[in-house]
């Protein structure tokens, strides 16, 4: 296990210089939207200095007409100014004298000084500042334990599996900590064990620990060894030892069929078992009890990119809608749950679509309570690399609630993972050297260049 | 040529002091020719709309224009215009916030029209409804800061203040905005 010293970089300061980047551009932006052009306000000198605007003040715009506006005051101050003031102190000892005290007086008498407000003392929320924000807010309270939109600080580091140059043809992987903010390598592990290759990683609970998986580089053996670890205060893996459950029978072979429930307390994973008629299932094991439990599939529906709940009762995955039947093979991948209380057997018999999309579902996880599903659909079927758009469904029904984010620039297959708050998704193309983060509250996208290409990441 | 946005502090007040003698109008048409589209964005940025700005600037060149008697040094126009802008854009957002406190945002962050939207992409105008949700001091602060790159000691001047209240408010700024922004500063 080698872990390189850590990179003496501030990270206040570098978001800092960020803010201030972000700052510069977004001023610029909108200032850019007020062009010579279209300003309405007419020069001086055609109106100062050039007699005939005087008589033709229609010509141009008259409400900006300098001619006027320099007479204005005039009327302002001899006589408006002193209207509006005298009409203002007679409605001040209007109000003091007669209004204040009647109402003074029924409030006494009827509500006993709650008249304004509204059930349970609670004083009527004034109109919304941001409508439109309001209402994306209310439909994301869904998303969250109480209605209560998370406001959380973004995870400081991130943990990716990278691929390592192959030796005598046996794939390697390493697993890297990544800083969050610059993108930059602050630790790594090395192999786990001879023979063996990290394969998906999964964040365990909100307490910056993780679980990684590791099948054989090799040979005939189809196994699954699940490792835990955390990571310190300055991204360091301290506690590094084999997670304590029941042998997984298959073999982990995509790298986002791992996923952990936010409470840290489930583990659910998709694995072949390496069996000639190309069988996989899909497991959820239970921490704290050790209790596995199975639904076998059939090639090719191959269930990939999981997620679960923050409790841990409901799963996600993107698979294949054939459902295993080998029929249909060629359709494009949809989005899936199934409740991990279901009975074990054949993951068809209990599993429920929750949507498809035209050009396919690359990604999707739910929300901490399951009741929104964000789904990452191909925003031009045709062009599926070059951009992504990531929506938010309703779970139960599969009524788009609307586009929380269009990421560009990623190639086929991204995939994307949250953190255990819900707030923050982290997208990892898997083959450019980039990845970027995305705030459901903000809706806000940060892209964040990486000296290593993770293959698999979680935060 | 020298345009609205790339005339350096030196070509204007060689302009100005060259206009010295000359009448008012021409002064104020030199400085409106020179500086009206910049005043203009920085007024959007801090009123939320081009109609309220282009008003607030005209106001200031219309101020200049009456008071451009007793103007000492014509070199200080620019500030003066700026002051004025500043001013004109806190006299709009009272008047809102008198008349319309319980029906619209004081201030609309000038990141929902057409053009600004065709222009700055999510990010950005995520950034500005963060700006816009600032109280006024500090948005004050932040523009000239960062859209018209002022010193501290300039920005000082324009607000009547000191240089370590400019420094802290955009300190505080910044902080708040990386909040808002979903970061940590």
């Amino acid at each position: 296990m080698s872990m390189p010293d850590e990179v003496p970089v501030s990270i206040a300061d570098q978001r800092l210089r960020e803010t201030e980047q972000l700052l510069r551009e977004a001023f610029a932006a909108a200032a850019q939207s007020v062009t010579p052009t279209v300003i309405r306000v007419p020069r001086p000198a055609d109106r100062l200095e050039r007699s005939w605007s005087r008589w033709l003040p229609w010509v141009r715009n008259r409400r900006r007409s300098w001619d006027r506006r320099l007479r204005l005051p005039r009327l302002y101050e001899q006589v408006l100014i002193p209207l509006a003031a005298a009409a203002a102190i007679t409605v001040i000892a209007t109000a003091m004298t007669v209004v204040v005290p009647k109402a003074f007086s029924a409030a006494r008498g009827s509500h006993g000084g709650l008249a304004q407000m509204g059930p349970g003392g609670v004083r009527p929320a004034k109109y919304p500042a941001r409508p439109a924000a309001v209402a994306y807010a209310s439909d994301l309270a869904a998303a969250y334990p109480g209605g209560h939109v998370p406001h959380a600080a973004s995870p400081r580091f991130f943990v990716g599996i990278r691929q390592l140059p192959a030796t005598s043809e046996i794939l390697t992987t390493g697993l890297a900590v990544y800083s969050a903010a610059t993108g930059r390598v602050v630790a790594s592990v090395a192999q786990p064990g001879r023979g063996r290759y990290y394969q998906a990683v999964a964040a365990l609970g909100s307490d910056q620990s993780f679980v990684v998986a590791a099948t054989p580089a090799r040979g005939p053996d189809c196994h699954t060894w699940f490792y835990r670890f955390s990571l310190g205060p300055q991204g360091r893996p301290t506690g590094w030892a084999p997670l304590a459950v029941p042998e997984v029978t298959g073999e982990i072979r995509y790298n986002n069929a791992l996923a952990a429930s936010g409470d840290g307390n489930v583990l659910a994973y998709s694995a072949s078992t390496c069996t000639q008629n190309s069988s996989s299932q899909v497991g959820v094991i239970h921490l704290d009890t050790r209790k596995v439990r199975t639904w076998s599939t059939l090639w090719p529906a191959v269930p990939r990119n999981l997620s679960l709940s923050a409790n841990g009762t409901l799963l996600s995955f993107v698979g294949n809608p054939s459902s295993g039947t080998k029929k249909n093979s060629q359709v494009e991948d949809a989005v899936w749950t199934l409740r991990t209380n279901a009975a074990p057997g054949p993951v068809a018999s209990h599993y429920r679509k929750v949507l498809h999309a035209p050009g396919g579902v690359q990604s999707a996880l739910l929300s901490p309570t399951g009741a929104i599903t964000f789904a990452m659909t191909a925003s031009n079927p045709r062009r599926p690399t070059v951009s992504e758009n990531v929506n938010a469904y309703n779970t139960a029904t599969g009524r788009p609630l609307g586009l929380v984010q269009a990421v560009r620039y990623l190639t086929d297959g991204p995939g994307f993972t949250t953190d255990a708050s819900g707030q923050y998704i982290l997208v990892y193309p898997g083959s450019t050297p980039l990845i970027q983060e995305l705030n459901l509250t903000t809706r806000r996208l940060m892209t964040v260049s990486v000296p290593a290409v993770p293959i698999a990441a979680a935060w | 040529m020298v345009t609205a946005d790339n005339a350096g502090a030196g070509d204007l007040r060689a302009a100005t002091r060259a206009r010295m003698t000359v009448n008012a109008g021409e002064l104020v048409g030199d400085l409106f020719e020179y500086h009206a589209v910049r005043l203009i964005r920085m007024a959007v940025l801090l009123v939320g709309d081009q109609s309220s700005a282009e008003d607030v600037v005209q106001d200031a060149f219309l101020g200049l224009y009456r008071g451009a008697a007793r103007l000492r040094d014509p070199a200080n126009a620019v500030a003066y215009l700026r002051a004025s802008v500043l001013n004109g854009c806190r006299s709009v957002l009272r008047s809102r916030k008198r008349a319309w406190s319980s029906l619209i945002p004081t201030h609309d962050p000038p990141a929902w029209s057409a053009e600004s939207a065709a222009m700055a992409g999510e990010d950005r105008r995520e950034v500005l409804r963060a700006v816009a949700r600032l109280p006024r001091r500090q948005r004050e602060v932040l523009v000239l800061r960062y859209y018209l790159s002022l010193s501290d000691r300039e920005i000082a001047a324009d607000l009547g203040v000191t240089r370590g209240t400019v420094a802290s408010t955009a300190s505080r700024a910044l902080a708040a905005l990386g909040r808002e922004l979903g970061e940590q500063p």
